[in-house]
């Protein structure tokens, strides 16, 4: 579903945002990228929907070579891939449902579809009763909550959650977190950034690790390599196809 | 209809903006109509001139009807005429009548005998004029011959002034109108960068985030032409029964309907063209 290969991100002033990062997400999985503010994280977000030109490298999203998508077709490759932002980007001078509605007005959804889209993913999100209560009068959860009903209006095959749990405490954090792995099982690939190593210590889910813009972990390489050898013989088989790969990893 | 409403919503936010923009194209647009008027009417005038008798022959006292006659012959066997009229003095005292029949104290001391008998001879080309001034003049029953090509000449020359003024400061003001709507949806553009630029994370299409905006420079630019085009109407209307008096018999006015609202329509047209250009001009960073 998603692939990085040997991506590099240079910036104008000579540093690198990213440097020579590889690795694949299959459909389906759930997978969280870790690493301190500034390790390449949200540079690898805004790649991925073309927000951030490539210095070399490659990304292939769902079959697509980002870099033969051009200008005119962009609207369509970030209505499949959504993006929660770190500093949600939410309207703050429209409602919970306007700022929804947006999203589903983009698309091309009119007049009762978009109500009733809009109604399902007020539930999804548990923001049923807030919809017109405008953002800042909103908790932070609610707010993150909304960005994340508007990333899903387009229902996109990959949802990208940019530090989603930033700026909220642990109880709220893992609340978002479960929501996103509530919409990881109904088939969305989710790709979470994270600082807070903390909170999802306990996750078992793939992990890619980020540090000063280098990949320097990939948990499922790191499985594979301390695997016992039947372990690894069912690892392996499932490692040919990416996406046994991460449903496997998710389970585990 | 829905980008119809968020446009509509947009003018509300910034009223003032919004009333700068249509002032401007209103004021503009008043001026292309006075001028359009001007030289519509100009043109009818000219119109008039050319298709009244433009070589009139006033007969010495002594003339006879064998003298006029004669004088008819040569003309038409001279050149080709599109009319000839003869009027004699009591035809002259008629008209005479019929032009100051608000003034009594003037037709009092009239009588017909003052009045010079005429020949009024159109042509069928303003070039021929002078070849039949030219007979006129030679026949000795004519004691004067006045000759109407210098008028339309100076009112050709007052015409196309009046265009090439008109075509000028309506550029002008056009630009000035473009200019001010541009500026006033670069602003707006500005102010929404945020909103745009998360527009386009979030999938929307070039037109999707432009399309509001060209909107909003058409409604200016057309509600500014509706306006100045009433306003003009509205003093053309107010100045009509002075005009109508001081031109008397040239009856260009008042201005039919249709020539209004077909001037309405191409001014609707070139404010459409105004706003969608300027809007596009407005918008174009976010196009490349």
């Amino acid at each position: 579903m998603i692939v990085f290969d040997k991506v590099t991100i240079t910036f104008g002033n000579g540093e690198n945002a990213l440097t020579d990062v590889s690795f694949a997400v299959g459909e389906g999985e759930f997978v969280i990228v870790e690493g301190h503010s500034g390790a390449g994280k949200t540079s690898m977000m805004r790649a991925v929907i073309k927000d951030l030109p490539l210095t070399s490298g490659k990304i292939v999203i769902d079959g697509d070579d980002l870099s033969k998508i051009s200008s005119k077709n962009l609207p369509l490759l970030r209505r499949k891939i959504s993006v929660i932002f770190q500093d949600f980007k939410i309207l703050m001078d429209r409602t919970v449902a306007e700022n929804i509605d947006l999203a589903l007005d983009i698309i091309g959804l009119e007049g009762d579809v978009i109500t009733k889209r809009r109604t399902e993913l007020l539930d999804l999100t548990g923001l049923i009763g807030k919809e017109n209560f405008f953002p800042v009068q909103l908790s932070g959860g609610e707010i993150q909550r909304v960005a994340i009903a508007r990333a899903l209006a387009p229902q996109p095959k990959v949802l990208f959650a940019d530090e989603p749990t930033g700026n909220l405490d642990a109880k709220t954090g893992m609340s978002i977190i479960k929501l996103l792995q509530d919409i990881n099982e109904q088939g969305t690939t989710v790709v979470m950034a994270t600082h807070d190593l903390e909170l999802v210590k306990d996750l078992k889910l793939r992990r890619l690790r980020l540090d000063d813009g280098k990949l320097v972990h990939d948990s499922t390489a790191h499985k594979h390599h301390h695997k016992s050898e039947d372990e690894k013989v069912a690892s392996d088989s499932a490692q040919t196809d990416p996406v046994k790969a991460g449903k496997h990893s998710d389970k585990s | 209809m829905k980008k119809l409403t968020t446009t509509l919503k947009h003018i509300r936010r910034s009223p003032y903006q919004s009333v700068a923009a249509i002032f401007m194209t209103a004021i503009t647009f008043f001026i292309v109509s006075i001028f359009a008027l001007v030289v519509l009417g100009a043109h009818s005038m000219l119109g008039y001139f050319e298709s009244r008798p433009q070589v009139t022959a006033f007969f010495k006292d002594e003339a006879t009807m064998s003298d006029v006659e004669a004088l008819k012959t040569s003309i038409s066997n001279s050149t080709s005429i599109e009319d000839m009229r003869y009027i004699s003095k009591d035809d002259a005292l008629e008209i005479y009548k019929k032009q100051n029949t608000d003034n009594p104290l003037l037709l009092e001391m009239v009588t017909a005998d003052i009045l010079p008998a005429s020949l009024e001879v159109s042509a069928k080309n303003v070039s021929d004029l002078e070849s039949i001034a030219g007979v006129m003049q030679k026949n000795s029953s004519v004691e004067e011959v006045v000759f109407q090509k210098d008028v339309i000449d100076t009112l050709r020359k007052w015409v196309s002034g009046v265009r090439v003024a008109g075509i000028l400061l309506s550029s002008l003001l056009i630009f000035a109108s473009l200019t001010t709507i541009v500026v006033i949806l670069g602003i707006k553009f500005t102010a929404r960068k945020t909103e745009i630029n998360t527009l386009s994370l979030l999938g929307a299409t070039n037109w999707y985030i432009r399309g509001p905006f060209v909107m909003e420079g058409m409604i200016y630019a057309i509600s500014g032409a509706i306006l100045g085009w009433g306003l003009s109407y509205l003093l053309l209307l107010y100045l009509t029964p002075n005009i109508v008096g001081f031109l008397q018999e040239i009856t260009i006015l008042p201005v039919p309907l249709w020539v209004m609202m077909a001037m309405l329509g191409g001014e609707v047209l070139l404010a459409t063209l105004i706003g969608a250009l300027a809007s596009l001009i407005a918008t174009r960073r976010y196009g490349r």
